[in-house]
């Protein structure tokens, strides 16, 4: 038993080319994703692809795919008095995503000019202004079987930035709207 | 030639549009309510404006925090004006995409998964025929379905293709072991359970490859068509349960409605409706058009 159909239209003749030209354009955008996903286009691709990334970004889909048996978190110091003494970085920067924290982000981690933000951020959140800011990677072997994960074992710790909170952190060129 | 054409475009059952529409207005709401906590502590931060590939919003223009607010009001209003349909669907779908994307374009580095995927189905209902009341009664294009087809099966595809190909350890279910207990992404409760019990994350780490590297071959086959995607609800139910990643199940499952091949979904719709009492119940034509053979519905109409 289907239900009954009262009223049928289509697409009419003259724009079903363009589309056509739109599924193939979206083709192209996933097909260009795909390359990059791979790794295919980083350094030797030709230059109108590699301009091409912000549409291949959204045709860009791998997911979950290779094993990590690591946990990650960032830990931030600041020196007051010339004493170092750690500081709560949650509590400073709270938004944070199914990811983790804004701050955990490997686009900052990895850029000592994104690090440098950070880090001047936190100078000016922090309600006495310290002298230093002093931004840490921690790294540990992760435990099958158990939510909570806490430091154990071998673990790493690897200074990423250390920030004189008397200095300016770079700044975007945008205009404030 | 020419009508091989002509039964391309053959007008489908609109009805999955409406319950699409209704769910992924659903998983959006939720998904802006999220935002809110963030809107000025990132999206439009005053201390912390990164610019980052592929988005280089700040280097033009930094978001003040009440502009990010009016954004955030502003999708939010659009999603409400989605949720009661019409001819204020299509405008409000826009408006709040442009909106959050400012937002996301501002904040730079968490535009997730789930983002891209919604801005995919955007897409797909801007084609489709949302704007509409009563589409049970109504076939219309199938144009946005087949976006829709295309957007499922790259994305599946593709995710699945990089599992299989480069990490062996989604045969044995270890992957899915590691990845229940990731940082943030893992760590629920039934995923950090369920990571040390290889007799359980074994079939599911089979299942998932097979899925999403079956899925594009599988979903066209009009037999097959249901029990493809009942194995994705079950797949994105199966993430929900057991792994943080937002609303990307939520907003996967929504469009469902318009994957299920449109004659099957007539015919449930159909079944519901007599169940209920509800309408003519008047029964199908089991017989196919020869001019409309996949659908059984009047030719196709230009008008």
């Amino acid at each position: 038993m289907a239900a009954e159909i009262e009223d049928a239209r289509t697409t009419p003749g003259w724009l079903r080319g363009p589309a056509v030209l739109l599924l193939l354009a979206q083709l192209v955008v996933f097909g260009l994703g795909f390359l990059y996903a791979q790794g295919m286009v980083a350094h030797n691709g030709p230059r109108w692809i590699l301009k091409a990334e912000p549409i291949a970004f959204f045709g860009n889909w791998k997911m979950f795919t290779t094993v990590d048996r690591k946990q990650r978190d960032m830990d931030g110091y600041a020196m007051w008095d010339g004493e170092w003494a750690p500081i709560d970085l949650p509590a400073l920067f709270p938004s944070r995503w199914e990811s983790g924290p804004r701050y955990t982000r490997k686009t900052i981690r990895r850029s000592p000019k994104h690090l440098a933000i950070l880090a001047g951020a936190a100078c000016g959140r922090l309600t006495e202004r310290p002298e230093r800011v002093l931004l840490v990677d921690v790294r540990w072997r992760s435990k099958r079987g158990q939510r909570e994960q806490p430091r154990w074992g071998k673990v790493r710790e690897k200074p990423l930035m250390d920030w004189d909170c008397s200095r300016e952190p770079p700044q975007v060129s945008g205009r404030p709207i | 030639m020419a009508g091989w054409w002509q039964a391309r475009w053959t007008p489908v059952w609109a009805g999955g549009w409406t319950l699409a529409r209704v769910l992924f207005c659903l998983a959006a709401l939720y998904n802006q309510l999220l935002r809110y906590p963030r809107v000025a502590d990132a999206y439009a931060s005053t201390d912390m404006v990164f610019s980052y590939k592929p988005f280089y919003l700040a280097d033009h223009v930094v978001l003040t925090p009440s502009t990010g607010f009016a954004l955030w009001w502003t999708g939010l209003l659009a999603l409400l004006a989605l949720l009661w349909g019409g001819r204020l669907a299509k405008p409000a779908l826009l408006i709040w995409l442009l909106s959050g994307w400012v937002l996301l374009s501002a904040e730079g580095f968490n535009i997730k998964a789930y983002d891209r995927l919604m801005t995919w189905q955007a897409v797909a209902l801007l084609l489709g025929p949302i704007g509409e009341r009563d589409l049970t009664t109504k076939a219309r294009s199938p144009l946005g379905r087949w976006w829709l087809l295309v957007t499922y099966c790259c994305i599946y595809g593709s995710t699945g293709y990089f599992k299989a190909r480069y990490e062996p350890l989604w045969w044995t279910g270890e992957a899915l072991q590691w990845h229940m207990v990731l940082p943030y992404f893992g760590q629920t409760v039934v995923g950090a359970w369920i990571s040390d019990k290889l007799w359980i994350t074994w079939p599911l780490g089979v299942f998932t490859v097979l899925f999403e590297c079956g899925f594009p071959l599988l979903v066209w086959f009009r037999r097959l068509n249901p029990w493809v995607l009942l194995a994705g609800v079950a797949l994105h139910l199966g993430i929900l349960l057991t792994m943080n990643v937002g609303v990307f199940s939520h907003a996967a499952i929504a469009l469902y409605p318009v994957l299920l091949h449109p004659e099957i979904a007539r015919a449930w719709w159909g079944r519901w409706q007599a169940w209920r009492g509800v309408g003519s119940g008047a029964p199908g034509r089991p017989g196919l058009s020869p001019a409309c053979p996949s659908s059984g519905i009047a030719p196709a109409l230009d008008r």
